[in-house]
């Protein structure tokens, strides 16, 4: 009997485990579904009360205000609210996007169009932004109590106090134009057709991007890895004579990672909007630069679906890190 | 974003000039900039214009953006429109016009194919410009054609126009969306693709960035001096000047004075001036009490100074007195209707009992802002105080143009026939003169050129007397270019851009 207790008590103990998670991530998802049809609320709230016609747009200056009643009736604008919103999230519930009221297109393929640039930019950008914040973030952990160390906190500081566009322009004058290894401006018309052509396109935006994120990185894997370095079995695997490298690699790295984990699902908030900046600046046709110009063409539909969908995804992506970190984590699974 | 000049562009361009030519010019060849050198003719041309546009179908969408790059390039009608603003054969070969100024007959050109392959035929011509015509047209430019009584096939090729009373710019109005021949066969869903009779077919629309033309092969005419075009929407003027610089881009069409004095002195580039038909216009509504006094309006006019205003500005603008360029035919010179002169603008508001004035001045957030401070601190100085309102476009066309909600409002015309509105009391303005009404009506009936010309100089003149509105100043068109780049349009381009005729050199 003993040799068997063992295992069945395990046993209980993995699902008792197993429940708790299931539970939990159950609720997250409740709670995920429920911010999602308030914000959806919320964005369809907004833009109804944005001044701005889109019948009066599209009839333009010559329109008679006949003209412009009979686009409102055939583009559904006179409609109450409420169905207006059922009609527009119901179809988003099953997929359908809806089409731009300008030219009939689907905003599912615009969309898809455009985040061929945006995510890749974006995960270029987290790439990069990681890259240089990792180790900068280390050392000045590590050197915290040197003139080094506080040189390097004041640059980060520095490099996110920098706006966005005058680092993209700050790239184009210093790097694209004197050395002409990237381009100034756009992106292939036929997308990823040639990799290394659309990459080259998207390494400046991205650096732009990478070099005002990267300096809230620095700040935050600085502190993580302080703390680390303040633990004890740092001390002891030090007084045991492993190098600080050694210590810091195998592992800090995995105890620093988790909470890395959950910063990175803010910084992409902070990536999308960078995105939307360094979009115009190095003229690429990703999201932002079309919802830039769909709200001046109050291009209702189109706007709605796409930050419905933007929101989502930063959601979406939020809670599955959180929720990684959880189950991954032990500590963070049992304070919560 | 300049919406602005799109919106006010519109394909509503009606331009009142007519006359017909009958020499069998290219349609629409542009003038030459530059000499040519031995021109490279696969070469693709990369030119930065202001404005996308917001969907490809011709007959039913407006916006300068969409007309510069279709006109004459991918969509031609049986009239078309060069640079100096001549009409020529286009779709047809050779014209008649009645004696009573009704019936319009053209001969209709042999041999012509739609880009999807199929030949255009008499049914095209007749369907195309019926539709466009006809009371529930949703062509932009359709109030142009509401004087078509019938199109109608007398043979194989010729198509008979009449007209319900005379028009001197019915042929003009044919160069515009409301005359493009259309295919009615096609399947084509015009709003993301084009089926003209052009010498360029749509290569490849990247919403957002860019729009490229390809030659068509089997184009009827000329075949293009280049191996392409494309256009590029940068709205960034510092991201254009970099590409212009890095090589990127050929021609910049609309530059800044900014810009410009970049590339100046540089051999390596050309800077283009040309005229344009924009005016920057401070429009009063005449329904608001104060502004229907003739006295408070002169008295605006007088206390802002637009030599000072154009100096301030970078100096590439035209005084204007009143709604024409020197180009129009009609020009009159009317600046000194109302020259600058405070000590005058205070007397007439005194007159008029308004010398403590308070006024709002509504405007659209794609202006640069020192025009609007500029105007509020000239006023200021006469007594009158200025609220200056800015607003996104999308919100003025709905509260000022729209809903005519404003009192002082300024946007920038950018259609040559903008001097006609001043006849329509509907229009934003509110303007209701029945002596303009009726010199703007004699304009479009008149029996010849100079008798319409004759007329709308007597209406601008009275327009510029009453001051119906202020005209700050007119912009030039500056284009800058790769000393390498020749044949490219430099006058008013925004709306009438002809690319076939653009080299770079070898």
């Amino acid at each position: 009997m003993t040799l068997t207790a063992a295992p069945l008590h395990a046993g209980r103990g993995t699902m008792i485990r197993a429940q708790r998670t299931a539970r939990y991530i159950a609720g997250e998802v409740i709670v995920l579904i429920t911010s999602l049809v308030v914000a959806s609320m919320a964005i369809f709230g907004f833009l109804a009360v944005l001044p701005g016609d889109q019948a009066a747009i599209l009839g333009g200056v010559e329109a008679t205000p006949e003209q412009i009643e009979a686009l409102r009736q055939q583009m559904g604008l006179n409609r109450p609210l409420w169905e207006q919103y059922l009609d527009w999230f119901g179809g988003v519930l099953t997929g359908d996007l809806s089409t731009s009221a300008l030219d009939g297109r689907s905003v599912a393929a615009e969309l898809g169009e455009k985040l061929q640039v945006t995510v890749p930019l974006g995960l270029l950008a987290l790439l990069l932004s990681i890259v240089i914040a990792v180790p900068v973030g280390v050392l000045a952990a590590i050197y915290r109590d040197s003139a080094f160390g506080r040189v390097i906190t004041a640059l980060s500081q520095l490099s996110a106090a920098i706006p966005t566009f005058v680092l993209g322009l700050a790239l184009v004058l210093l790097v694209a134009l004197p050395t002409r290894l990237f381009p100034v401006q756009g992106f292939p018309a036929d997308r990823w057709a040639d990799p290394m052509e659309a990459l080259r396109s998207l390494i400046l935006p991205a650096t732009a991007i990478a070099i005002g994120q990267s300096a809230v990185l620095v700040r935050f894997v600085r502190s993580v890895t302080i703390d680390i370095l303040l633990k004890d079995w740092v001390r002891t695997g030090l007084a045991q004579g492993w190098p600080l490298r050694t210590v810091l690699v195998r592992h800090g790295a995995r105890n620093a990672a988790l909470p890395l984990l959950g910063i990175i699902g803010l910084e992409i908030a902070g990536i999308l909007m960078g995105s939307v900046i360094v979009e115009q600046i190095f003229a690429l046709p990703g999201v932002g630069g079309m919802l830039l110009s769909d709200v001046g063409n109050r291009d209702i539909t189109s706007i709605q679906s796409t930050l419905f969908v933007l929101t989502a995804l930063v959601m979406i992506t939020t809670v599955v890190l959180t929720t990684l970190s959880r189950v991954l984590d032990p500590r963070v699974r049992s304070a919560s | 974003m300049r919406r602005s000049v799109a919106f006010t562009a519109l394909a509503l361009s009606g331009v009142l000039l007519a006359g017909c030519s009958t020499s069998p010019a290219n349609d629409a060849a542009p003038e030459t900039s530059a000499p040519t050198t031995a021109a490279d003719p696969t070469a693709i041309v990369d030119i930065r214009v202001g404005l996308e546009p917001t969907s490809l179908d011709v007959t039913t969408t407006s916006g300068a953006g969409l007309v510069q790059v279709m006109r004459g390039n991918v969509y031609q009608g049986l009239v078309g429109l060069t640079e100096d603003r001549t009409i020529v054969p286009a779709l047809a070969t050779e014209w008649d016009i009645s004696e009573d100024g009704l019936t319009y007959t053209f001969t209709v050109r042999d041999g012509v194919v739609f880009h999807d392959g199929t030949p255009m035929t008499m049914d095209d011509v007749v369907a195309s410009l019926t539709a466009a015509s006809a009371d529930d047209s949703k062509n932009p430019d359709a109030k142009r054609m509401t004087g078509v009584v019938s199109v109608t096939a007398t043979d194989d090729s010729t198509v008979q126009i009449v007209l319900a009373e005379r028009d001197i710019n019915f042929l003009e109005t044919l160069t515009t969306g409301a005359g493009y021949i259309v295919s009615q066969t096609s399947t084509v869903d015009l709003a993301s693709a084009t089926n003209g009779t052009g010498p360029y077919t749509l290569g490849q629309w990247n919403r957002g960035a860019t729009l490229s033309l390809e030659p068509f092969a089997d184009y009827w005419g000329d075949a293009p001096s280049n191996g392409g075009v494309v256009f590029h929407y940068i709205a960034d003027e510092a991201t254009a000047a970099t590409a212009l610089r890095g090589g990127e881009l050929d021609v910049l069409v609309g530059a800044s004075p900014e810009t410009t004095e970049l590339f100046a002195a540089d051999d390596a580039f050309q800077v283009a001036e040309g005229e344009s038909t924009s005016w920057m216009t401070l429009g009063f509504n005449h329904t608001v009490e104060s502004l229907q006094d003739q006295r408070v309006r002169e008295a605006i006019r007088r206390s802002i100074d637009k030599t000072e205003l154009i100096e301030v500005l970078g100096g590439q603008a035209l005084e204007v007195g009143t709604i024409t360029v020197p180009s129009d035919t009609w020009h009159v010179d009317a600046t000194d209707t109302a020259a600058f002169d405070t000590a005058e603008a205070k007397k007439l508001l005194k007159e008029a009992g308004y010398e403590d004035l308070e006024l709002t001045l509504t405007v659209s957030n794609t202006y640069d802002t020192i025009i609007t401070e500029f105007i509020a601190a000239e006023l200021a100085e006469v007594g009158i105080d200025v609220t200056i309102e800015t607003v996104e476009f999308a919100t003025w066309l709905e509260d000022v143009f729209t809903n005519k909600k404003f009192e002082m409002t300024m946007v920038l015309h950018v259609d040559p026939a903008t001097a006609t509105y001043y006849a329509n009391p509907n229009y934003y303005w509110s303007y209701d003169n029945a002596e303009v009404q009726g010199l703007i009506a004699d304009a479009r009936t008149a029996l010849t050129e100079d008798e319409r010309d004759e007329a709308m100089r007597d209406a601008v003149t009275l327009v510029a007397e009453d001051s119906a509105s202020d005209w700050l100043y007119s912009p030039k068109n500056i284009i800058v270019a790769g000393s390498d780049v020749a044949g490219f349009a430099v006058d008013r381009n925004s709306t009438n851009f002809p690319v076939s005729g653009i080299t770079i050199a070898e």
